[in-house]
């Protein structure tokens, strides 16, 4: 019986070596080895090797609910995608400025949608929350003053507790709630959130300088010559074998075939 | 002894099975204007090539064998990489021209760099990811990259993971003075942020991103720069200012496009 034992011990031990060396360890990346660089970020969610991931079309009948009385407006924020152009976006936006209770029916989409993102506790309303801000500064309409400054001093959420996506969507609609308020020349509540908004005093800061209002401190910079071209270094030896070759990228210049569904063709590989 | 043969078969069996997981996901489809005239077969099958998709990676539901549909990962894919490579123009160019700025040369840093492209469930909480080092290298791509950012910010993303595909980690939400944000893709400052070994030293992944945003509210053409997603862009860049760096760069961008130093 000792001796059984033993030999399985042994048969186990030899086994686990050669499959390790093999590389079918399901934690590969999650195995630390010291002679080889380790990537700084953290492992990945999925491994590689899952290439059976499925994905289905979710019901759309929550959003379509929402939208159901707000035909025109998701119409308008459609153009904002580019389904249109900017001159078709602004004949839009002229149509919606004469609507006598515009900016009410905005807000109220507004408020709608984001009563929707904290309950269903899910970011998918987030670019459509964007847009309708954004439509609200476009009205240029003096009504929008109030939502737009309310909407700007919200309190954005703690990081920590937050998603990555939420806490960038928040933020970037503070953002372009001033920048709404920059577009109503409106000086007096952005230097308000300026003085009390440590965390949004920079962009209040650029709405006030483009008002010719700058607040002490603040100066105009060379962009060009701040942000650089950028460097993409050169290619590096250890990625040679991976090299493609110089090509040209085609032109995208004129539609060359009037197409709805193309099929891509895998290269053949070595 | 017939038994132990058994026992012994079967655990060698556990060992050597991959751990292959297959996920499932959802997601609310909504179509996306197509940017640009890019579906055909000349274009779409060049940048296929060109960011080694595979078809294994893009099939059940994620968009193959229709590259066009924008209203599937597979085609929102293909939209950014139009915006990526044509914000400043949609003229042809050499894949080794890195002359100009990173608005000209962006597209063909994400090709010269990013291994491959495949289309992921993950888990919800990140976009993206790109393995890279001496081992297999490859960029993932989640449901929040194809459902929950647009088509700018998606570009923007592909620039940041092509960073990473050069070797160049995150240093930054560490320390004494961490980020806003509180977040692993924060770097250390504007012009610093890259780390580990063999990393390219300078401008990180998230340093990458805001220099390509600014570029694109300044720069980028009328097919790719509407009005709309310029002021998208800006805010993406100016949210990245305030919020991904732990040395604070003091500077926003107006309205107009100019930079102000703010501290």
């Amino acid at each position: 019986m000792m001796k059984a034992t033993a030999m399985l011990l042994r048969m186990i031990f030899v086994l686990s070596t050669i499959t390790l060396s093999l590389g079918c360890s399901p934690n590969l990346e999650g195995e630390p080895d010291s002679s080889k660089p380790a990537p700084t970020q953290s492992p990945p969610l999925t491994s590689a090797d899952t290439r059976d991931d499925q994905i289905d079309a979710g019901s759309i009948a929550a959003r379509n609910e929402i939208f159901k009385n707000y035909k025109y407006l998701d119409d308008h924020l459609s153009l904002m995608d580019g389904f249109g152009n900017d001159k078709e976006l602004e004949q839009s936006l002229d149509r919606l400025r004469n609507k006598p209770d515009i900016v009410n029916e905005v807000t109220t989409l507004y408020d709608i949608l984001t009563r929707a993102t904290n309950a269903e506790k899910h970011d998918g309303y987030g670019e459509a929350r964007w847009r309708i801000v954004h439509l609200l500064g476009e009205l240029k309409n003096p009504a929008a003053r109030k939502p737009l400054f309310e909407i700007a001093t919200t309190q954005l959420p703690d990081p920590k507790e937050v998603s990555e996506v939420a806490y960038k969507v928040e933020f970037r609609i503070r953002a372009r709630a001033i920048a709404g308020l920059e577009k109503l020349n409106d000086v007096e509540q952005l230097q308000k959130i300026y003085d009390e908004n440590r965390q949004l005093s920079g962009l209040a800061a650029a709405s006030l300088y483009e008002l010719g209002k700058p607040p002490k401190g603040i100066k105009l910079l060379d962009g060009k010559r701040v942000m650089g071209l950028g460097d993409p270094a050169d290619f590096k030896i250890k990625e040679q074998a991976t090299a493609r070759k110089s090509m040209r990228i085609p032109a995208a210049t004129r539609i060359l075939e009037n197409l709805k569904m193309v099929t891509p063709v895998d290269a053949v590989k070595n | 002894m017939k038994k132990l043969s058994l026992l012994i078969s079967f655990i060698a069996l556990l060992q050597i099975i991959p751990n292959a997981q297959a996920a499932s996901c959802s997601a609310v489809m909504t179509s996306e204007s197509l940017v640009g005239n890019w579906c055909n077969n000349t274009w779409v099958n060049f940048f296929w090539d060109a960011y080694d998709f595979d078809s294994g990676d893009w099939d059940n539901g994620f968009g193959f064998p229709n590259a066009c549909d924008t209203v599937r990962p597979l085609g929102r894919t293909m939209n950014a990489i139009y915006v990526v490579n044509y914000a400043d123009g949609p003229g042809s160019k050499s894949t080794d021209d890195f002359s100009g700025s990173i608005l000209h040369w962006g597209g063909n840093y994400t090709m010269r760099e990013i291994d491959e492209l495949d289309a992921r469930c993950g888990d919800g909480s990140k976009r993206a990811h790109t393995q890279w080092g001496w081992q297999d290298n490859w960029t993932q791509l989640y449901l929040p990259f194809f459902y929950n950012e647009n088509v700018v910010e998606r570009a923007g993303t592909l620039i940041h993971e092509s960073r990473h595909a050069d070797w160049c980690g995150h240093n930054g939400n560490d320390g004494s003075n961490m980020c806003p944000a509180a977040s692993n893709s924060c770097d250390e400052s504007f012009s610093d942020g890259c780390s580990g070994i063999g990393s390219p030293s300078g401008r990180g992944s998230t340093g990458f991103q805001a220099l390509w945003l600014w570029w694109f509210t300044v720069d980028a053409d009328s097919i790719t720069g509407t009005s709309t997603r310029k002021a998208f862009a800006r805010d993406e860049a100016n949210r990245i200012f305030n919020t991904m760096f732990d040395v604070n760069p003091c500077i926003n961008i107006t309205s107009s496009g100019a930079v102000i130093g703010t501290c």
